[in-house]
């Protein structure tokens, strides 16, 4: 997906719900759509089935740009590609979960005809539905009935299943059964995006998306500052810079005024302190996920180590200024107190490096 | 200005945001309501009118047609005991040459003095109403019938053979033609001078008498007329004809009331069936508006108020639709008794509403509405708030599901897409019974009228029977019937020629006082133009010379007469004793008809071998190659000198009465349409409904990947569905239907009960045009649904 803006229009004007997003998702992948209501969690999937345009901006399923097919080119190509799963199961009542399960299948054409009972009962056998084949939906329990649409999201064999908290109306044990089943799928090469209000969920799967206000909020952010609000992580979000360095390139240089806090996203530094004879030593060596830039911002101006690429490869950094992630500590006192920990850590590090 | 309340104006809002909706309730409440007002203001125009203006003709009480008599005997007449005034007339037949170049047959009458005559009075039309010496006033469907103008001038053929000219100097029409109308005769009206100028004498040959009281008393007229005939015998005059007719009824008012009954009671069906459909819209309505209940409730609206409210809407409802049909059925009215008037020649009061038919559609309008929205209205006041707020109403425990539902869930080896189509179709079960209800009425009407029209048809077949020929001949005189069938079988075209002689005999009862009079026919002993309909007894055989078959009219003054019974007859003079073997199903009219043998008869007139009349069979039967021969037979007699009175295709009659038969099957079309009409409108608004209420299953199916085919694919065939259903239920209830509606217009029309036919053009023509219904009421909903996107149908929950 490149850079959808998705507004509606309401009475009361104008309104985003997403702002410019940018993101992919790759074959065999488990990923979490996450974010608070309203945060354009639904709008984004939207995007994907084809349920909703984009005001602007470019959406491609496997090899076809979906955003100029009109609805009925939609559905088929949904028929096809795609195996949605509603939250509240969506299941046609006039239909026993075999059938349920058959119809797209019926719609699609794509299996022969006389192959589609034992694929469905085969489906249904999959999710542990096979002795209620016959049964109408409104014969079997929530999580039965949210097992047979998931049945029914896999009836053409789609690569793409899309579900909208499919969890969310089942008991934990129903919940959990949905789960791994999705996530056995996954295993099995479908690349499955999962809208879920689940952060327990969430952090199981193979990567999150946060939305906020229509804005996907860096990973990094998310995953390093988690005592952090939605809107203090976007704030971080926007105020990042994305800096690369190839070996021999310093990033920072012992001794010299620094403006920002850095956050390693790709590659490994290490961190080089003088000791008294003047001597640079290696005190540390950091890798993707670390931060470093803490000592600084909270009490000194200037760099207290040298910080450049390590094992002769290139790495890149995300810069945040040095007022924005001032202005995230005067608010978020957890955040302030995990760097406060850090800081002290790497001080102790640093001396004793230097003493010795 | 002035606040309204909320709740009007929610009534108001509910109005106007659901343009549709309203429509669709306004209309189909509206065209009951039309049919109702159409027909109930024709009826009452009618029925009125028609006998007003007949009474106002003066109509001659008794009418007799006899032998030369002048002035004089006029006067006698008038001081006959019970008779009012006593007129005369002469009537004269003669040819007349049609704007078309054909010679067409033509009564003229003569009236001794215009200024002073008050019986049969004619209401002008055109021109003057007074004829002098060598003109005419031609009647106004005479004058449409020749296709002649005011001022034309005539030429006209007289009884001698020699040719005369009239100018038609006016046009009038008599209320007083009644059958004459309905079977297409032809008159123009002469001054007594102009009678010479024709060859005729100035005397009459008519005696029209009014009685003093008791006009409409049938029993008093008919003593009134043996008195009468009594008096005539006595003064040594023959009687031809004779004729008795009440001043206040129409003689045609009690087929046309039956008529326009028959019309009234297919209106009160359309009306029902509109009530259903109302009921259905309504349904939905509480339906959808389950909420906003809830909330009314919430804010502390009580059941009473959101009943009151409700039917507020519903009157709101009837109010618009009577501001359509009022005006819209008073002037279909209008219209249609202008028509029927026009028809029976009768002419209409003026007015345009009839209060009473205004009532009755006021009436209609808002009860049928009413008692049809009740229930539902009733039913949605009664949730409460959290049934309402939660779009379910609690259902009253698990039921054990429908014999229909476990059939259907029974059916396999259908696709899933086509399942979902059937199950659907029978989710809202009551919903579905309205609509299949309002459909198979539609389409058994719709059926029935073309059954009927084949009943009818096959009747007027059943009485052309009687006069089989393609070519009638009549001359003046008898002529040799050998000579005459040399000369005809030599025309082109002419294939058989039958001799028949046709005679006027007087019935003498058992105090031998004349009854009435009989018209005889006696045909050839083999004739190939005659296969009678019996409904008792036989057909004359072959040397049976005392045996008479008569028609049904006989049953009316001898309702027990059986085969075997004799009866009196006086031909030419003679009286004789006839036995009777067979009572044959006729016109149903009131005239006597009877027929005996040729032997007999022509011994009695004394034209052995001998006839008046000839009927030809041509190679075709069509019309036109009837007029063709007859223009030639009429030509080739004339030259060699024959007397020939009249020369007619067999189909001029026929035609002449279809075309009534059609203008009433058009009638009743007219009102099948209009119940078709409330069909689909009903089939229309049960579609879109279920639309609407499956807009989260289209939502879903398009998720699963359904295209546009396949959405609309699901609503067309649960059209389909429907419409193949209520047409086999049509096709079922067409028959009952049908022998009603048959027997009810025949016995207006003829008579007699209907002998039952059966036409597939109604059954093709219903099929085609229920197909039509459910792909045109399917369509709207079938794109609609097609086009909404999922978030909107996700959205509608």
């Amino acid at each position: 997906m490149r850079n959808i803006v998705k507004t509606f229009t309401t009475p009361a004007g104008l309104f985003a719900a997403l702002k410019g997003v940018d993101v992919s998702f790759y074959p065999g992948e488990f990923v979490g759509v996450t974010g608070k209501s309203g945060s354009g969690k639904s709008t984004l999937v939207n995007m994907i089935t084809g349920i909703d345009r984009p005001t602007s901006g470019e959406v491609r399923v496997g090899d076809t740009w979906i955003q100029h097919l009109d609805e009925s080119a939609m559905a088929r190509l949904r028929g096809k590609t795609m195996g949605i799963v509603f939250q509240f199961y969506q299941l046609l009542p006039m239909l026993s979960l075999l059938e349920n399960v058959m119809l797209p299948m019926d719609i699609a054409g794509v299996t022969p005809p006389e192959r589609r009972h034992p694929k469905a009962m085969q489906l249904l056998d999959l999710v542990g539905l096979a002795d209620s084949a016959h049964k109408m939906p409104d014969a079997v329990s929530g999580g039965q009935q949210q097992a047979t649409a998931i049945a029914r999201a896999l009836a053409n064999d789609p690569p793409y299943l899309i579900t909208d908290e499919p969890t969310g109306n089942l008991d934990s044990g129903a919940a959990e059964n949905i789960f791994n089943l999705l996530k056995q799928l996954s295993r099995q090469g479908k690349t499955i995006v999962m809208i879920t209000h689940d952060p327990k969920l969430a952090g199981k799967m193979d990567r999150q998306v946060v939305l906020s206000d229509g804005e996907i909020i860096n990973p990094w952010v998310h995953k390093l500052f988690p005592m952090l609000t939605h809107s203090q992580m976007l704030f971080l979000t926007h105020n990042l810079q994305q800096q690369p360095y190839q070996p021999g390139e310093t990033i920072i240089h012992e001794g010299e005024f620094i403006a920002a806090f850095y956050i390693l996203s790709r590659g490994e530094v290490e961190i080089a302190v003088k000791d008294r004879k003047g001597e640079e030593q290696v005190i540390n060596r950091l890798s993707a996920g670390d931060y470093f830039g803490e000592i600084e911002l909270l009490e000194e101006n200037r760099a207290i180590a040298t910080v450049r690429p390590a094992s002769g490869k290139p790495v890149e950094v995300l810069a945040v200024k040095r007022n924005a992630i001032l202005e995230i500590l005067r608010e978020a006192e957890a955040f302030y107190d995990a760097l406060k920990h850090l800081l002290l850590q790497r001080r102790a590090e640093n001396t004793a490096a230097r003493s010795g | 200005m002035s606040m309204i309340k909320p709740r009007w104006r929610k009534i108001m809002a509910d109005l106007w945001e659901n343009k549709a909706r309203t429509l669709l309730v306004v209309l189909s409440i509206t065209i009951g309501v039309f049919a109702v007002g159409m027909v109930a203001g024709a009826y009452l125009i009618i029925s009125q009118d028609l006998n007003i203006s007949y009474a106002q003709a003066n109509p001659a009480n008794i009418q007799v047609r006899t032998d030369s008599f002048d002035e004089d005997y006029v006067n006698v007449a008038g001081r006959w005991r019970g008779i009012a005034q006593a007129e005369a007339r002469r009537e004269v037949s003669v040819r007349v040459l049609t704007a078309a170049g054909q010679w067409d047959k033509l009564s003229l009458i003569a009236i001794p003095d215009y200024k002073k005559s008050q019986i049969n009075q004619m209401v002008a039309v055109s021109g003057r109403t007074v004829p002098r010496r060598r003109e005419v006033v031609l009647e106004k469907k005479t004058l449409e019938a020749l296709g002649v103008q005011l001022g034309d001038v005539l030429e006209i053929e007289l009884r001698d053979g020699s040719k005369q000219v009239l100018e038609v100097v006016g046009v009038v029409m008599d209320p007083a033609l009644g059958y004459g109308a309905f079977m297409g005769e032809r008159s123009g009206y002469i001054a007594r001078q102009t009678l010479s100028w024709v060859h005729e004498p100035e005397l009459y040959n008519q005696l029209y008498l009014t009685a003093a009281e008791n006009v409409d008393d049938r029993a008093h007229l008919k003593a009134l007329a043996d008195s009468v005939h009594e008096a005539l015998k006595r003064d040594g005059m023959p009687v031809y004809r004779f004729s008795i007719a009440q001043t206040n009824f129409h003689p045609l008012s009690s087929i046309v009331n039956a008529l326009v009954g028959i019309l009234l009671l297919l209106g009160i069906l359309v009306v029902f069936l509109s009530g259903s459909l109302i009921a259905n819209t309504l349904q939905a309505l509480m339906g959808q508006q389950l909420r906003q209940i809830g909330v009314m409730k919430l804010v502390g609206a009580r059941r009473r108020q959101v009943v009151q409210l409700y039917l507020s809407l519903i009157f709101t409802f009837s109010i618009l639709s009577l501001v359509i049909a009022i005006p819209a059925g008073a002037w279909a009215a209008v219209a249609t008794a202008r028509l029927a008037a026009d028809l029976l020649n009768a002419t209409l009061q003026p007015h345009t509403l009839k209060p009473l038919a205004v009532i009755i559609q006021a009436v209609v309008a808002v009860a049928v509405p009413l008692l049809a929205g009740i229930s539902p209205v009733l039913k949605g006041a009664r949730v409460s708030v959290k049934e309402a707020m939660s779009g379910a109403v609690a259902s009253t425990g698990k039921k054990r599901p429908h014999l229909i539902d476990r059939l259907l869930v029974n059916l396999q080896g259908l696709s899933r897409v086509l399942l979902v189509s059937l199950r659907n179709t029978f989710r809202r079960k009551g919903r579905l019974a309205l609509t299949l209800f309002n459909l198979m009425l539609g389409g058994a009407i719709f059926i029935s009228v073309f059954n009927v029209r084949a009943t009818l048809n096959q009747k007027i077949e059943d009485m052309s029977k009687y006069f089989k020929a393609d070519v009638n001949l009549n001359f003046n005189q008898p002529y040799r019937i050998r000579q005459v069938r040399n000369i005809a079988s030599r025309i082109e075209g002419v294939e058989h020629v039958e001799g028949w002689v046709i005679s006027n005999g007087d019935l003498i009862d058992s105090d031998g006082v004349v009854e009435g009079s009989v018209t005889l026919f006696a045909p050839p002993e083999n004739t190939r133009l005659l296969e009678p309909v019996l409904l008792a007894g036989r057909w004359l055989q072959p040397g049976e010379e005392n045996g008479i078959a008569v028609n049904d009219a006989f049953w009316k003054d001898h309702p027990h007469l059986a085969p075997g019974d004799t009866l009196r007859l006086k031909i030419a003079g003679q009286e004789r004793e006839w036995v009777v073997v067979g009572i044959l199903q006729y016109t149903g009219m009131d005239d006597l008809f009877a027929y005996v043998s040729y032997n007999r008869l022509s011994r009695l007139l004394n034209m052995e071998g001998g006839a008046t009349s000839f009927r030809l069979v041509t190679r075709e039967s069509s019309t036109a190659f009837q007029l063709q021969v007859a223009q030639e037979v009429d030509r080739v007699f004339r030259d060699l000198g024959y007397q020939v009175s009249k020369v007619e295709a067999g189909n001029t009659l026929n035609e002449s009465i279809n075309g009534y038969i059609n203008i009433l099957v058009i009638f009743l079309q007219l009102l099948a349409v209009l119940t078709a009409l409330v069909g689909g409108i009903g089939l229309a608004g049960t579609l879109s409904m279920n639309v609407m209420e499956r807009t989260r299953e289209i939502g879903v199916l398009r998720a699963i990947g359904a295209h546009n085919r396949i959405v609309i694919q699901l609503v067309l065939v649960e059209g389909l569905v429907i419409c193949l259903l209520s047409f086999l239920m049509s096709v079922m209830v067409s028959f009952p239907v049908t022998a009603v509606l048959a027997n009810v217009v025949s016995l207006a029309i003829f008579n007699a009960h209907a002998k039952f036919t059966l036409t597939p053009l109604g059954f093709l023509i219903w099929f085609g045009l229920a197909l039509l219904l459910a792909l045109g009421s399917s369509i709207l909903p079938a794109r609609n649904a097609s086009k909404m996107t999922i978030r909107e149908v996700l959205a509608y929950e």
